[in-house]
């Protein structure tokens, strides 16, 4: 008897919520609202004013502090959190959300287009004041840009441009500067070797991540300056170490001792990749450049006898306080004051590893309630 | 009051049960914790969220009803709309006629995945795991690892678009898919060819159904719902991704298996399906409303289809 009451009792919960949802989607409203609202945000933004590239130095959202910034929600997916990059980012994101009084909600992109336009959606959905948006694929996004244009939503994009949609603002380090950077570093070393700007360079890339197919491209268009230094460009099938590690054992088998002068490895994965794949191969004979900080990286351009020469550094700390700053000023209608930011560039090698560390590691504390 | 009886009796012999209580049950959660879960603008968004995944898992329970298992959804599913880009933005071919060859593309796959586990008789998880890598492969080779952008606006409408300004187009495909796929499974005598495949493969074969053919059909079709549900979301992303889809094949069979769908064969729910398949999504758009970080949001996936699969066993029983 008790079991019949159950079930009966579950039927009724089960056609009161089937009613609830018909009744739900036949009012509609709400969507037909955001869709209009999409037209015209369309329309304005072929009146879009001009760019204005401003850098870190020159930005300044000081009056943004003074203001009640209560209530505001701000949404925030990442690429991944994958690498301390991303994890300094997010946590100077969150220590600066604090600072200015707003609440800050944060998806893991976890390197699938898929998933974090869902997680944009999801954020729409909320009804977020601003979003901060770190994709996974400039042009992957697009569409979920566009949802949030509809929703009148403003968007910041950091690191990645989204390709389509209206961004207010974009913040990141110049991928192009960063590859002329590295290739700097390595026609160094080639001189240093060869005497003279000759020589041959290996790059490991990934080309459908767009920050890193600049890399890429930068240093491969600086390098092209000197018609005796030969290279070759390829990628792992998947942006990990271990594919990076895969791609350079085959390398290393390709090209024998001597044969090689310079790696770069354009992000922090394969520059891992190359260093382990050459540590366990018991090969000397080549000098490698990577991008970003790691422990992993750090270690290795600490390490004297690590062939892991310099690192060009990307300032993610700088990035999340600006994304999360900008956000909040969006959402509190001020003038953003440009419409692309670019954050400083460091090279550290092994001789200035040392400083550099001991910088950071006073940063990280300061923010250390931040970390996950 | 007998007939009252039977019809509790069915209530309770009816094999989604479970997971409808649990749905409704997570529902009224959601509802109550988070305010921006119970609107229209968000319901939508989790149908169309759950679109290409409930595509997929259609063809998937048809495939896992004969006792069988498509892996290569995924790849699939990435190698037919790449190409299918690749029509449209490298050959200026028609938008339409791309998106005809894209499903063709993945028909196919699909056609050599049953030929080859029915007439040479390898095991479905063998020769799909090769067409999972093969298709992955030759999306990646051809596209050089690169998203092919500059897809043509009207073709994605289908990812992006709304009927009526409201309703998403990739809501529309999968209740047009859901229809066909019910027609088909309940009023079809070639339906209950698959579940007799299925059943006892050896029976089948005597009582005279050709069960080669029934194979070859029901991956041709998995190949099929790969390619529709990879065009939705590479239309949504608005470009051709070598990458589309990974991990894609598991949210199917996971969808499957949550709405009581047996992977040893014989059994299988197109309700439930359709179920398991809103059920992952809701989960995870609640959790995402909620806040919960992705990371614990794979725990409790993990838990939960646990304790469904737990639950549909011991109702066997």
């Amino acid at each position: 008897m008790k079991k019949k009451v159950v079930s009966v009792l579950l039927v009724a919960a089960m056609a009161v919520s089937m009613l609830a949802g018909c009744g739900e989607s036949t009012s509609g409203g709400d969507a037909e609202e955001t869709k209009e609202a999409a037209e015209t945000t369309e329309e304005s933004g072929e009146m879009e004013p001009e760019d204005k590239s401003i850098t870190g130095e020159e930005f300044d959202p000081s009056e943004v502090y003074e203001k009640d910034n209560a209530g505001i929600k701000i949404g925030l997916t990442l690429m991944t959190y994958d690498f301390q990059f991303f994890q300094d980012m997010i946590a100077q994101a969150k220590a600066t959300a604090d600072e200015l009084g707003v609440e800050l909600i944060d998806y893991d992109g976890s390197n699938d287009t898929t998933k974090q336009a869902n997680a944009v959606d999801d954020l729409v959905s909320q009804g977020v004041d601003a979003l901060f948006l770190n994709p996974v694929d400039g042009d992957a996004i697009g569409g979920a840009t566009q949802e949030a244009n509809g929703a009148d939503i403003p968007v910041i994009t950091v690191d990645v441009k989204s390709s389509t949609g209206k961004v207010e603002c974009h913040v990141s380090s110049d991928n192009k500067m960063i590859g002329e950077e590295a290739a700097k570093a390595a026609v160094e070393l080639l001189k240093e070797k060869n005497g003279s700007e000759s020589g041959f360079i290996y790059i490991l890339g990934f080309d459908p991540i767009s920050s890193i197919y600049d890399r890429a491209e930068g240093f491969i268009e600086y390098i092209e300056q000197f018609p005796d230094i030969e290279y070759v460009h390829e990628d792992p099938d998947t942006l990990t170490s271990e594919k990076a590690l895969e791609k350079m054992e085959a390398v290393l088998q390709t090209y024998g001792e001597g044969k090689v002068d310079v790696v770069f490895g354009a992000n922090e994965s394969d520059a891992i990749g190359v260093i382990s794949a050459a540590e366990a191969a018991g090969r000397k004979d080549f000098k490698v450049i990577g991008v970003d900080d790691s422990p992993t990286l750090n270690e290795a351009l600490a390490d004297p006898e690590s062939i892991y020469y310099a690192s060009v550094v990307q300032q993610p700390m700088e990035m999340g306080k600006y994304g999360v700053e900008l956000c909040t000023m969006a959402a509190q209608g001020m003038d953003l004051g440009a419409t692309y930011i670019a954050t400083p560039l460091l090279t550290v090698t092994k001789d200035t590893i040392a400083d550099y560390e001991k910088d950071m590691a006073e940063k990280r504390e300061a923010l250390a309630e931040y970390y996950d | 009051m007998k007939g009252s009886k039977t019809l509790i009796e069915k209530f309770k012999n009816f094999p989604q049960l479970s997971i409808c209580v649990g749905y409704i049950v997570m529902f009224i959660l959601l509802t109550a914790l988070s305010e921006d879960f119970l609107t229209t603008r968000n319901l939508l968004n989790v149908l169309r969220q759950t679109s290409s995944t409930m595509i997929v898992a259609v063809g998937m329970t048809f495939v896992l009803i004969t006792g069988g298992i498509d892996l290569s959804v995924g790849s699939v599913a990435a190698l037919s709309a790449t190409l299918s880009v690749a029509f449209m933005v490298n050959y200026h071919l028609p938008v339409m006629v791309s998106l005809l060859l894209g499903l063709l593309v993945g028909t196919v796959c699909g056609f050599v995945n049953g030929v080859v586990i029915s007439k040479l008789n390898l095991p479905a998880f063998i020769v799909t795991l090769a067409m999972m890598s093969s298709a992955r492969g030759a999306a990646l080779v051809y596209t050089n690892g690169k998203t092919i952008v500059g897809v043509p606006d009207s073709a994605i409408k289908f990812g992006q678009g709304y009927i009526l300004s409201i309703i998403p187009i990739p809501v529309v495909v999968m209740t047009i898919i859901l229809i066909i796929a019910g027609i088909f499974i309940t009023k079809t005598v070639f339906s209950r060819y698959i579940y007799a495949v299925g059943g006892n493969e050896e029976c089948a074969k005597l009582s005279g159904i050709n069960v080669n053919r029934v194979k070859i059909v029901v991956y041709s079709l998995s190949g099929l719902g790969a390619a529709i549900a990879g065009i939705i979301l590479t239309m949504r992303l608005a470009s051709g991704q070598p990458t589309l889809g990974e991990g894609l094949e598991m949210d199917a069979i996971a969808a499957c298996v949550l709405g009581g769908t047996s992977l040893s064969g014989g059994k299988g729910f197109l309700f439930g399906t359709i179920i398991g398949s809103v059920f992952l999504t809701t989960l995870s758009n609640g959790l995402n409303l909620m806040g919960v970080s992705s990371y614990m949001q794979q725990v409790l996936k993990g838990l939960i289809i646990i304790a469904a699969v737990c639950m549909y066993e011991r109702k066997k029983k």
